[in-house]
């Protein structure tokens, strides 16, 4: 099931990791369109909330629905059917950025910059709220911090910024298509693209990355 | 446990969410000058052009909230203390040795931020959005990383 179907399913879904049971998955579905319906003497019905724990391990889903009060019947399946769709999603995007963390972390250091991770919560629409790590790197007294944005935007499947910190200054863009991490510079007074792919870009890489940085220190110095 | 960069990037998060409203409204008041029809309900041409003129300031206001929420958590876990706005600025500028330059910058965001809540007759300097996020995200990097 994709995103594009998932707009015609008939629930409104939010999904969240309880701080107190880390790996669990609480998602809850309720009807669209059942606010309205009014019982005897025109009070409002109660809206069902079908509400299902999801755990993963060795690459299977458990659901868990004793937390419901509702059964959502023979919508079970279709239910089941979507969260693993989102579980998909939401482990390949944790895993994109993780590794891209892993990988920029990796070039720093080999860079002789210092880094320090810093987690980054996030909230998705599709696949909920969750964690992902950024990376502060810091060569001399110029600091940068590697952030995750979103999993989703049109044309790319991620999106990461590069700040000039502490102040949150633009510098980059990271953004996933064809494959892979591609790096847009986003220079002051640029002219605006329609779409991210025409501004400047080149692959992410060692060299990419601290051409970015060198370049913004001469212009900085 | 709260940390320093989750509050500067919640900071930053506001900066782009203005910008975002900023490329909508312009787009939208384009849009209903070529075809008024596109206005539903009540909305008058006129509206869209006075909150068009003061989102920038609204964001200004959300944005010093943030701020000034993520401040007053670190104070809060530190000192039993309930301090006015200025006086959490100068008590962490001097708990936490930030350089006069960003306590000062800090204090010209909140002053404007006051301006455009209470509507003051003395008008403050104007602090771009761009500029306020990065004089409060500069600020607020010299607390700790984490409390």
């Amino acid at each position: 099931m994709s995103e594009q179907t998932a707009e015609k399913l008939r629930y409104m879904v939010s999904a969240y990791e309880p701080e107190e049971a880390a790996g669990t998955l609480i998602f809850t579905f309720v009807p669209k369109g059942l606010q309205q319906e009014r019982g005897v003497g025109g009070i409002p019905k109660r809206v069902p909330q079908f509400i299902v724990a999801v755990r993963q391990a060795a690459g299977v889903l458990a659901f868990d629905w004793s937390g419901t009060l509702d059964d959502p019947g023979a919508d079970r399946e279709e239910i089941e059917a979507e969260i693993a769709a989102r579980m998909r999603d939401r482990e390949t995007w944790i895993h994109r950025v993780t590794s891209l963390v892993d990988q920029v972390e990796q070039w720093a250091r080999e860079l002789g910059w210092s880094t320090r991770r810093v987690e980054k919560k996030l909230e998705d629409e599709w696949i909920g709220k969750h964690r992902v790590p950024a990376l502060l790197m810091q060569e001399d007294t110029c600091r940068f911090l590697l952030e995750p944005i979103g999993r989703s935007t049109p044309g790319t499947d991620g999106v990461v910024d590069l700040y000039l910190m502490p102040a949150y200054d633009d510098i980059a863009s990271l953004y996933y298509y064809s494959n892979r991490w591609n790096l847009h510079y986003m220079f002051p007074g640029a002219k605006p693209t329609a779409t991210v792919r025409e501004a400047e870009a080149m692959p992410l890489s060692k060299e990419t990355l601290a051409k970015v940085i060198a370049e913004l220190r001469q212009h900085a110095a | 446990m709260p940390h320093n960069h989750e509050w500067q990037s919640r900071i930053k998060a506001v900066a782009r969410e203005y910008e975002a409203m900023r490329q909508a409204a312009d787009r939208f008041r384009q849009a209903s000058l070529a075809d008024p029809t596109i206005l539903e309900g009540n909305l008058r041409q006129g509206e869209i052009v006075v909150a068009s003129k003061n989102l920038e300031g609204t964001y200004i206001i959300r944005l010093f909230a943030e701020f000034e929420t993520g401040a007053r958590q670190y104070w809060s876990a530190n000192w039993d203390t309930d301090p006015k706005t200025v006086d959490l600025l100068n008590g962490l500028a001097a708990r936490r040795e930030i350089p006069d330059t960003q306590r000062d910058n800090a204090h010209l965001v909140r002053e404007y931020r006051n301006a455009l809540v209470h509507e003051r007759e003395e008008k403050p300097e104007v602090v771009p959005i761009a500029v306020a996020r990065s004089y409060l995200c500069h600020f607020f990097s010299f607390l700790p990383p984490r409390w």
